[in-house]
């Protein structure tokens, strides 16, 4: 609705209708670029493993407590950003592979995520998905070794 | 560790709620995780004020901040709707069940055979199918509106269903187009209004039991959290 209305506010102030379509693409371009840009995008694909091993070697664990220990884990190598964390954690749970409970923590609620049966059946295919792939990739990088 | 204050937490739900976020699911989640972050930096660095560790924490979010996370949550569950739909479709489809469905066809393929103006007949039983399903659901768009408002799931379920229901319901106008009643023409009509009687109940009984699985999960939650 407010894209409607702003949209008529610039097409009173006489700017070509297709000028003002066409800045509704910025932040997608913005985005676009973003990944582009960033060295990380390696491990962009590899999120929802990550999540998911952690959560298997960790039990239950919340938003911020995840992207602090691969933090740790990677000694600052790897840092998931948040923008990134939840709508991947969003889609897990979404996705039957999560089950989440609610616990109050000193003056608030906190979200703990835990992998449902379905969730270690996933984390299981994902893990070996991922040793093939280090695999094909060491054969590629290094052919000696393998 | 320094502990944040209840007066520092409801700062915390104001800012959300002031960069867009609206569904409590949503705020309690990134509070929390706001809360833990400015506490650490907090704890490492004393001279930080609160609102300079929460830029910080903002800052963390990228330059979209938490533009893009209520869409992305609720495309997710839009998605897990539709898959289970899907499932619950093959499912539905076993021997028995195809044959009764094909079996409660018949009356109606008689009764259009029987009365003596079929396409009024038809008229009236699309229109009060139609104002059915719109009845009922409006009823629970009543009932439910508070939890609609707080919660993003329950919002994107309830309007996922009403999407399907909209499709089965202006589908059947299609066929009051037609000026004379034909057999084909009548088997149609037979074989939609049975189908979307049964996709009218099973999304109901899917809707009302997911909502239900919700609430059970967040009961409590909001005495607790404001």
């Amino acid at each position: 609705m407010p894209n409607i209305l702003w949209y008529i506010c610039l097409r009173i102030l006489g700017i070509p209708s297709s000028l003002i379509v066409s800045t509704q693409f910025i932040p997608s371009l913005i985005q676009f670029l973003q990944l582009f840009m960033s060295n990380k995008k390696l491990y962009r694909g590899s999120l929802s493993t990550i999540i998911l091993k952690m959560l298997g070697d960790n039990g239950r664990m919340y938003g911020y407590e995840i992207t602090q220990k691969v933090k740790e884990l990677t000694q600052g190598e790897l840092q998931i950003t948040e923008g990134a964390l939840y709508p991947a954690l969003h889609k897990l749970e979404a996705g039957g592979h999560l089950q989440v409970e609610f616990e109050q923590v000193k003056n608030r609620m906190r979200k703990y995520y835990a992998l449902t049966e379905a969730g270690n059946k996933e984390l299981a295919n994902k893990l070996s998905e991922m040793e093939q792939f280090l695999q094909t990739m060491q054969q590629l990088i290094n052919p000696k070794i393998a | 560790m320094k502990e944040l204050s209840k007066s520092d937490i409801q700062q915390l739900f104001d800012f959300t709620q002031q960069h867009r976020v609206r569904h409590l699911d949503v705020q309690i989640e990134l509070v929390d995780h706001l809360a833990s972050a400015i506490e650490v930096k907090i704890t490492q660095n004393p001279n930080l004020s609160f609102q300079e560790a929460l830029d910080q924490t903002y800052a963390e979010f990228g330059i979209f901040g938490f533009g893009k996370l209520e869409q992305e949550k609720q495309d997710a569950v839009e998605k897990q709707i539709l898959r289970n739909v899907r499932n619950y479709v093959q499912s539905f489809l076993t021997p028995p069940r195809i044959f009764l469905t094909l079996l409660a066809m018949l009356p109606v393929y008689q009764l259009l055979n029987q009365v003596p103006n079929p396409l009024l007949f038809t008229r009236m039983l699309f229109g009060g199918l139609f104002f059915a399903g719109i009845f009922v659901y409006y009823y629970w768009l009543i009932v439910k509106r508070k939890m609609m408002r707080t919660y993003l799931e329950v919002k994107t379920i309830i309007s996922t269903v009403g999407h399907v229901l909209i499709f089965f319901h202006v589908a059947l106008t299609f066929c009051l187009q037609e000026e004379t009643m034909t057999r084909p023409l009548a088997v149609i009509i037979a074989v939609w209004t049975v189908l979307s009687i049964v996709a009218t109940i099973g999304m109901f009984q899917y809707a009302y039991f997911s909502v239900k699985k919700i609430e059970e999960r967040y009961v409590g939650m909001v005495n607790l959290s404001i």
